[in-house]
């Protein structure tokens, strides 16, 4: 009786572990419709868990993805492939100050390099006039070319665009996106973790 | 009889002259009634609400009039003759053309207007409307203190703290009007705890309500834009869109003007393009004074007449 006793206890507490990583697994569960700005065709599939597919052909602009709001300092590791997009990469907002922000790519002017556990990156910022999420504004953007591997830990790029002089604030969105713009076409399926 | 008929002809002089003295007075109280007719008396006092950067501050704020719609392009063309928002009401150029002197439109708000507009504005409509201007403003002297690269205006602009006329609310007077001021209940955004009922964010200003990561693109292609004015729930103190539809300027810079300030000046309410947070009565914008912005607009008020 008491063996038993003790089975279940133990077969409990494996559940409810599962049922734990499970909750964490599937979390990343935010993403941007499919859009065209009525040229090309876009065809965006939100699939479960943290996958999507996207085909798109002769398009003028469009921005795919998922990812976390707010994203914390957490890492975003994802698989798959884009294949013909323009820019594939990690992207996100901070506030306070606002600031938006591409790990995968450069543009504007470089502050300097900062190592992370994948890799050394470049840090380049430009300020944007233009939409954000706090409306039309004037704000900075963070471009960060690197090794730009499948799996980044923010809270490393947080720490060495502090270390450059660069303010960090609170978090908002962060995606693991696929933007395509000049009438390109391609497909992608990722899977964001 | 002679000397009761003496005394009832200067009765009928004296207050034949009491109506015409009074006659003057009354018909400016009217006019002046009328023209506060879209306004609300706000009442002053301290600030209640915890949340709010002025509590426990020892802030008063003394008893205003704003009013209870953002500055709409009909309202704008009547004192500076033209539009400069880039949502326009339809047939606006049709109106114009056939009534050069006002057009009726459907209250959209204007837009792409700068701070230094504004003030224009404001003193502009004081003339207009027979009130003494409440700003001084030198378009010859920049101001020094004024450290902005991004501003290539830098106008000079002083206030006459006793003049009558129309202004731009201080960031304090805004925050007191939108918190709902001695009649407040608290809430995340003005008049609610739900930005749906009160604002127009991103979210609901296009032709679907949209859903996930706020992204420019699915907002151009859902023709989100800016409302007609009071289409949302008011506040307590029956003011509409303080949360949502166009950003509103504030007399204030964001920071005082030490030599690290941007020297940019206070922006409130969010609108029409950002997310639900800027909407949010704790949250405080700004941008360059000479900036201009399809979802940057105003909402005037002026002391007690």
């Amino acid at each position: 009786m008491l063996k038993i006793k003790r089975l279940m206890l133990c077969l409990a507490i494996v559940m409810s572990c599962s049922m734990f990583f499970a909750l964490i697994g599937n979390a990343a569960t935010n993403y941007s419709q499919s859009w065209t700005n009525g040229q090309g065709t876009v065809n965006y599939q939100n699939l479960s868990g943290g996958q999507y597919k996207v085909n798109w052909s002769n398009v003028g602009n469009f921005v795919a993805g998922k990812g976390y709001n707010p994203s914390g300092s957490r890492t975003m590791s994802w698989s798959g492939y884009a294949s013909g997009a323009q820019y594939f990469g990690v992207y996100g907002w901070l506030t306070g100050p606002l600031v938006e922000y591409y790990i995968g790519r450069g543009g504007g002017s470089s502050k300097g390099s900062y190592s992370t556990s994948k890799g050394t990156y470049t840090l380049y910022t430009q300020s944007v006039t233009g939409p954000s999420i706090q409306g039309n504004t004037t704000f900075t953007q963070y471009n960060c070319s690197g090794s730009g591997s499948s799996g980044i830990n923010l809270a490393e790029h947080f720490a060495g665009w502090r270390t450059l002089g660069q303010p960090v604030g609170s978090t908002n969105y962060c995606i693991v996106a696929v933007e395509g713009w000049g009438g390109s076409s391609g497909s992608a399926d990722v899977t964001v973790n | 009889m002679k000397k009761l008929l003496i005394i009832l002809f200067l009765s009928i002089l004296v207050a034949g002259s009491a109506c015409s003295q009074a006659g003057p007075n009354n018909q400016e109280k009217l006019e002046d009634q009328e023209r506060l007719g879209n306004f609300v008396l706000v009442k002053g006092g301290t600030f209640k609400n915890t949340k709010s950067k002025y509590y426990g501050k020892s802030l008063n704020i003394s008893d205003f009039f704003i009013c209870r719609y953002e500055v709409t392009q009909k309202e704008w063309f009547d004192v500076m003759k033209n539009n400069p928002s880039e949502f326009k009401d339809k047939n606006w150029q049709v109106e114009v053309e056939s009534n050069p002197s006002g057009f009726k439109g459907n209250n959209l708000p204007v837009e792409m207007v700068s701070w230094y507009d504004c003030v224009e504005y404001c003193n502009k409509r004081s003339i207009k409307e027979g009130l003494k201007p409440y700003y001084n403003i030198n378009t010859d002297k920049k101001d020094l203190k004024n450290k902005n690269d991004n501003d290539n205006v830098k106008w000079t602009v002083t206030t006459n703290i006793k003049a009558n006329g129309y202004r731009l609310p201080t960031e304090a007077e805004w925050e007191y009007a939108a918190r709902g001021g001695q009649m407040g209940k608290s809430y995340k955004y003005s008049g609610s705890d739900d930005v749906n009922k009160v604002a127009w964010y991103w979210v609901n200003s296009g032709d679907r309500n949209l859903t996930g990561f706020w992204s420019y693109s699915v907002i151009k292609s859902n023709n989100n834009r800016a409302k007609p004015v009071g289409t949302k729930i008011p506040n307590e103190l029956g003011i509409y869109d303080m949360s949502g539809n166009i950003r509103e300027w504030c007399w204030d810079w964001y920071e005082d003007l030490d030599s690290n300030s941007e020297s940019v000046r206070v922006i409130r309410g969010g609108g029409w393009l950002g997310d639900g947070f800027c909407c949010e009565l704790s949250f405080r914008d700004k941008w360059n004074a000479n900036s201009r912005g399809n979802d940057t607009g105003l909402r005037v008020c002026r002391g007690e007449a």
